[in-house]
């Protein structure tokens, strides 16, 4: 068998997995959307205003209604400190 | 025309995989790298997507306006008596006081969010939401009702009783007797809440009667919302109008390369990119030098030697981005971004059952692909020039 062939046979697998991926990507996708509306109406109606990612500081968990300088007020010279906080950009 | 030159780039690229496989050792250190590099900025990139698309998706049903009240630069209560002024705001439909705060359980070292919500104070359950509610015959009048969510409930370790207490400020205990845990398919947005009645908050949290956190209000036109935020900064003096499109913002920009682990994702990647440039520029071995003066010596072109290196570069580098994305793909689909939950959920106490969904987005794909395949091609440029120029009366 030609090297060329094998390769080819490796980039067929390699596109298999990744469709069998995108199948159940699909369905996890659909499982999202039926308790994506169930998500809403509680937001709705508990007026929520963000996504429970982290739990380790109140500016983490609410980021869209906290005050940007929150992470100084803890106590005098706290610089920002929690992990989770490095994935999220700084607020302008 | 067409058909012998594909076959003889068929020819080419056959010779070039039994010089990859030649050097399989080098070349396989390269490839687990380079699929490494692209598997770890894609999760990168998989995860905040998914967080993006969650937040895109759920955070339409976000208030349109919240209020706050600000003193010296600190989030301060908001009194009843200002909705008065509100209420001759024309285009509100409806405004809804709300305590919002924190409780730190020291026992755990848990943070839960608190809601009092003014409904719940007059009904035995939360109109409008559907939580498997316990019948609560066996439950004592005079206690306090909550629902929680899933990870609270795990937290406060709650299996087989109905109640718990929390402290107030001066130390006196109060109790909840626990009607209905949110579903756990809602944790992305209920897990560390304790949603109870607008005075039942008031008194856990010590505050007067009339003192809230927040005013939640809806606007009739949404394409109004700005006016009246505008109206109701200029009649609240100190307050802090935080509308739906702010909300949305601050989550579209929230996760993105600026932040400290994506910049670390990116340099880290740009890093290794140059460390394997160097490595393809540092040089030809001598064995490789007497291998193209050979291929010359018996006829080949420097073209023809140029695209011996152009394939092997393009079959390692298209390998190594396929692999380390379908990598990524699946660590964020079956694993939920395993590796990197631990930033995430960074010192949490209460740990939300995230599930990620990745979201495929030909933007990102393209950023990916350009920041990581495209500088090792041009990488392999100089030395397959290089290396094409060997003269075969030098080597042979």
């Amino acid at each position: 068998m030609r090297p060329s062939t094998r390769l080819l046979i490796v980039v067929s697998f390699i596109v298999v997995c990744q469709l069998a991926l995108y199948q159940a990507h699909y369905r996890a996708h659909g499982f999202r959307q039926d308790s994506g509306q169930h998500m809403r109406e509680i937001i709705q109606r508990l007026g929520l205003s963000d996504l429970c990612i982290a739990t380790d500081a109140r500016y983490i968990r609410h980021l869209s209604i906290t005050d940007p300088l929150a992470p100084f007020m803890d106590h005098p010279g706290a610089i920002e400190h929690f992990p989770s906080s490095s994935i999220i950009v700084p607020v302008r | 025309m067409a058909p012998r030159n594909v076959s003889r780039q068929r020819n080419i690229l056959d010779y070039a995989l039994g010089s990859l496989w030649r050097n399989r050792f080098k070349n396989t250190g390269v490839f687990l790298v380079f699929s490494l590099v692209i598997f770890i900025i894609a999760s990168f990139r998989l995860i905040t997507g998914s967080l993006e698309h969650a937040a895109e998706q759920l955070l339409t049903a976000v208030p349109d306006i919240t209020i706050q009240k600000l003193t010296a630069g600190r989030q301060d209560v908001i009194l009843l008596k200002e909705l008065s002024e509100l209420k001759k705001i024309f285009g509100i439909s409806e405004i809804k006081p709300r305590i919002w705060g924190y409780y730190f359980d020291e026992l755990s070292g848990a943070n839960y969010t608190v809601i009092g919500d003014a409904a719940f104070d007059d009904h035995r359950q939360l109109p409008g939401i559907s939580v498997a509610y316990r019948a609560d015959d066996d439950m004592d009048p005079g206690v306090s009702r909550a629902v929680i969510g899933q990870s609270v409930h795990d937290s406060k370790n709650l299996a087989g009783r109905h109640s718990f207490s929390l402290f107030r400020p001066d130390l006196s205990l109060k109790s909840f007797y626990v009607t209905g845990t949110f579903a756990e398919t809602t944790a992305l947005v209920t897990a560390d809440l304790i949603v109870t009645g607008l005075n039942d908050a008031s008194d856990l949290f010590g505050m007067r009667e009339g003192e809230m956190t927040d005013l939640l209000v809806s606007v009739r036109n949404p394409a109004e919302i700005e006016t009246i935020a505008k109206k109701i900064s200029e009649r609240i003096t100190g307050s802090r109008v935080i509308t739906k499109r702010q909300i949305r913002k601050t989550y579209r920009a929230a996760f993105g390369w600026r932040s400290g682990f994506g910049l670390v994702c990116l340099l880290g990647s740009v890093g290794a990119f140059i460390i394997l440039a160097w490595d393809k520029a540092s040089g030809l071995s001598e064995e490789q030098k007497r291998e193209v003066g050979i291929l010359k010596a018996v006829g080949w072109l420097t073209a023809d030697v140029m695209s011996v290196r152009f394939w092997e570069s393009v079959v390692i580098s298209f390998l190594a981005f396929s692999i380390g994305y379908t990598m990524a793909w699946a660590h964020v689909l079956f694993f939920d971004g395993l590796l990197f939950k631990p930033i995430l959920l960074g010192w949490s106490v209460l740990t939300p059952p995230l599930s990620l969904v990745p979201v495929f987005r030909l933007a990102d794909l393209m950023l990916i692909f350009s920041i990581s395949v495209l500088p090792y091609l041009a990488a392999t440029v100089i030395p397959a020039w290089r290396s094409a120029l060997v003269r075969p009366d030098s080597i042979v």
